[in-house]
């Protein structure tokens, strides 16, 4: 190889003081001579940094633009370093730092906001830092350096091994172990075999894969040409919703690119193996995020689940054996690879290796994307990462795993995400939605509102996710409009147990979710629905009222704001709200300055 | 016959090679976020801006580039600003108007403003 190939790098040396104790400025001279040794001067740079907080493991040394953090350096390093990293292109394994790796990065870019301090960046990791359109950014951060490990050195069992020793599960929500389901479909006797990525991301208020796909598409496709070498398929199949046209335009752009490299094609890298990939648009139906569902569509079919087993990857896309994961876990393919099973088992608790992304909104100060190692509290996210509830309000409940999870309430905040705990309190981890509720939210109508949009996307299929859905929403609507009865609510947990427990698919049996676990939690607010016809948090317009009380100095203030002109009085005289006319919108009860508007 | 690895390692050092040419050379590097939510927030108006200086002649040995989200929603648009020997700046809630003194004040004058850069 043409040294012109080996161009450009900076070795950053640290030289805080207790790495310059240790022998840094040995091999910070020692680095200088043998670059100039190699001819690499003109190419090369060796800078000094400050101390980077690494000192137990210094000297350490930063190699750009490969991003690679050398710790527990000798001054006779140097040679190495020189010779197999700069020279040949091998990073020396033994002394990279795979704690330090990525988190060294995100530091780098994103300075100690405390946002980013507490997260681990894995899947991520490129999200915001490299230009997606362009691959030769993806190739400079090591960019299919995995795809290319897995066909140079490592036998399809190897590949499958490693995702086992990973402990890897699903990311969609499932949970189920990657390599497991992987080896189902690798042991399969079949002429042909698939391997698709769901991208169909349908949770209201969840941007997880979005996010993903527009900032790194790059990853999803080097994760699936692995999986594909792995379990013996040549076809790739990436399910996403019309609605994200720039996901969907960076996917084409980047397979186009990765094709015109020969990362994605026929005889990929000159090792003999096909892949290919092709970009299938959903019509943005929820049901298609279900995995039977999902081929259906994929195969022209309509978009409605079926029973399982067998399972996809038995018999999947057209009755072949069929790989179907996620967008993040394809992601979080090439960093095992990459940085090692163990490293990344190193990460999380004891059943959920690795990282989480989440999508942080409802009530909070920094809503956004964030991803932090399995095992961190609920309380670390909400209040060290996005910085807690907005207004200085109290936290009433978190609700995980969107339309198909559960509400947790604040005294279970010091719960460890991850996906048994979660299970273990009545939500589930699903596939990343967060939604943080304050004081001011009602649980009656957090559970209708879920199960509006669950009811609104029931396939229809099979009969108690389509009645039981609809029905169930009925009595929600009953209770929030004052019209409820008690036993309501024993109808509900009745109903919502009898659809979990028939229904079809994923959709229906998750679907009662939010209504159980907020009766589970939050009994006493339904009770006041129905037995009060009172709403605790003064969000269900019907069971509200608005009068005006002695404070009243008639400033006329409500009366201006009233947009049904229901508020009449004399000027300097007490003012009262025509109840017949009222539609308690409460623009009353913010425009009054003395306290005059009660709610009740 | 190199073996994949080679292959791809050979390629790497390429595009590093590319880049350093087009990239990491350049003193001061702008990268405005350009994701779906970033657009919504209007970054398409801040990139927009700096395409029409650049095609002007302006923002001489700069370099404008674009990058996916880093997930602080409630800050977009975000516009990160890479100046050599200089800890990189993250600005929030970008503006044209925002851009043209960042411009002004920081590319060419050389000093941050520091309230609108990220800071939690």
């Amino acid at each position: 190889m043409s040294k012109k190939n080996h161009k450009h790098r900076v070795v950053a040396v640290c030289l805080g003081p207790s790495c310059r104790k240790k022998g840094g400025q040995a091999l910070f001279d020692n680095l200088k001579v043998e670059i100039q040794r190699a001819h690499l001067s003109e190419s090369v740079e060796v800078v000094e940094t400050g101390c980077r907080g690494l000192c137990a493991r210094g000297p350490v040394a930063h190699v750009y633009p490969d991003n690679i953090t050398y710790c527990r350096l000798t001054p006779n390093d140097a040679t190495r370093i020189v010779q197999g990293h700069l020279v040949s292109g091998h990073p020396m394994e033994d002394k990279v730092s795979h704690a330090d790796r990525i988190a060294n990065r995100s530091f780098r870019l994103f300075g100690d906001a405390r946002f980013f301090g507490k997260q681990l960046r894995l899947t991520l990791r490129n999200c915001g830092v490299i230009d997606p359109e362009n691959i030769d950014e993806y190739l400079a951060v090591r960019g299919y350096e995995a795809l290319a490990k897995s066909l140079t050195g490592m036998k399809p069992e190897e590949v499958i091994q490693a995702m086992r020793d990973s402990g890897l599960r699903g990311r969609g929500g499932g949970g189920f172990p990657t390599g497991v389901k992987w080896n189902f479909a690798a042991t399969q006797k079949a002429d042909t075999k698939y391997i698709i990525c769901n991208a169909d991301e349908g949770d209201p208020g969840a941007f997880m894969d979005r996010s993903a796909i527009e900032g790194d598409p790059h990853t999803i496709l080097e994760g699936m040409a692995i999986g594909g070498y792995a379990i013996g398929a040549h076809q790739g199949y990436i399910y996403i919703r019309a609605e994200y046209p720039l996901a969907v335009k960076r996917l084409e752009i980047a397979l186009e690119q990765a094709r015109a490299h020969n990362l994605i094609g026929k005889d990929i890298l000159g090792s003999g193996f096909d892949f290919d990939i092709e970009v299938r648009l959903g019509a943005g139906a929820f049901v298609c995020g279900e995995e039977t569902a999902l081929i259906h569509s994929i195969e022209g079919e309509r978009g409605t689940p079926r029973p399982r087993p067998p399972y996809p990857s038995v018999e999947g896309l057209w009755g072949k054996p069929t790989v179907i994961n996620n967008v993040e876990t394809w992601a979080n393919v090439p960093v095992i690879i990459l940085d090692g099973p163990e490293w990344f088992a190193s990460i999380g608790t004891a059943d959920s290796k690795g990282t989480k992304v989440f999508a942080v909104a409802g009530k909070v100060r920094n809503t956004g994307l964030v991803e932090v190692p399995m095992g961190m509290t609920l309380r670390e996210i909400v209040y060290d990462v996005a910085g807690g509830v907005e207004g200085g309000r109290s936290l009433k409940a978190i609700q995980t795993g969107g339309p198909s999870g559960g509400c947790i309430p604040a005294q279970y905040l010091d719960t460890p995400v991850d996906y048994e705990s979660l299970k273990g309190i009545g939500s589930i981890m699903g596939s990343g939605g967060l939604i943080v509720m304050d004081e001011t939210t009602c649980m009656v109508d957090v559970a209708k509102y879920f199960l509006e949009f669950t009811m609104n996307e029931s396939c229809g299929k099979c009969t108690p996710c389509r009645e039981g859905t609809k029905r169930m929403y009925e009595i929600l609507e009953r209770i929030t409009s004052g019209r409820g009865e008690e036993h309501d609510i024993e109808l509900l947990e009745e109903l919502g147990e009898t659809v979990k427990f028939a229904s079809l698919c994923g959709l229906g049996q998750t679907a009662p979710n939010p209504i159980l676990s907020t009766i589970r939690h939050f009994r006493d607010e339904y009770v006041a629905h129905t037995r009060q016809k009172r709403c605790p948090a003064g969000v269900c317009t019907q069971l509200i009222t608005y009068e005006i009380n002695d404070a009243c100095i008639g400033c006329g203030a409500c009366a201006r704001k009233c947009p049904v002109k229901c508020i009449s009085g004399e000027t300097r005289k007490l003012h009262t709200i025509d109840q017949s006319k009222c539609i308690k919108c409460g623009e009353c009860f913010a425009a009054c300055r003395f306290d005059a508007v009660t709610r009740s | 016959m190199a073996t994949p690895l080679e292959q791809l390692i050979s390629m790497r050092n390429e595009a590093i090679t590319r880049l350093w040419e087009h990239k990491y050379t350049t003193a001061t590097r702008i990268s405005v976020g350009a994701a779906t939510c970033e657009h919504a927030a209007g970054s398409k108006a801040v990139w927009e801006l700096l395409a029409h200086i650049k095609a002007g002649g302006g923002l001489d040995g700069v370099h404008i580039g674009q990058v996916g989200c880093v997930g602080r929603c409630d800050m977009e648009p975000m516009v990160e600003v890479v100046r050599a020997r200089e800890i990189p700046a993250k600005y929030v809630k970008v503006t044209p108007e925002k851009m043209r003194r960042i411009i002004e004040e920081h590319i060419y004058g050389g000093k941050v403003i520091e309230e609108w850069t990220l800071n939690e």
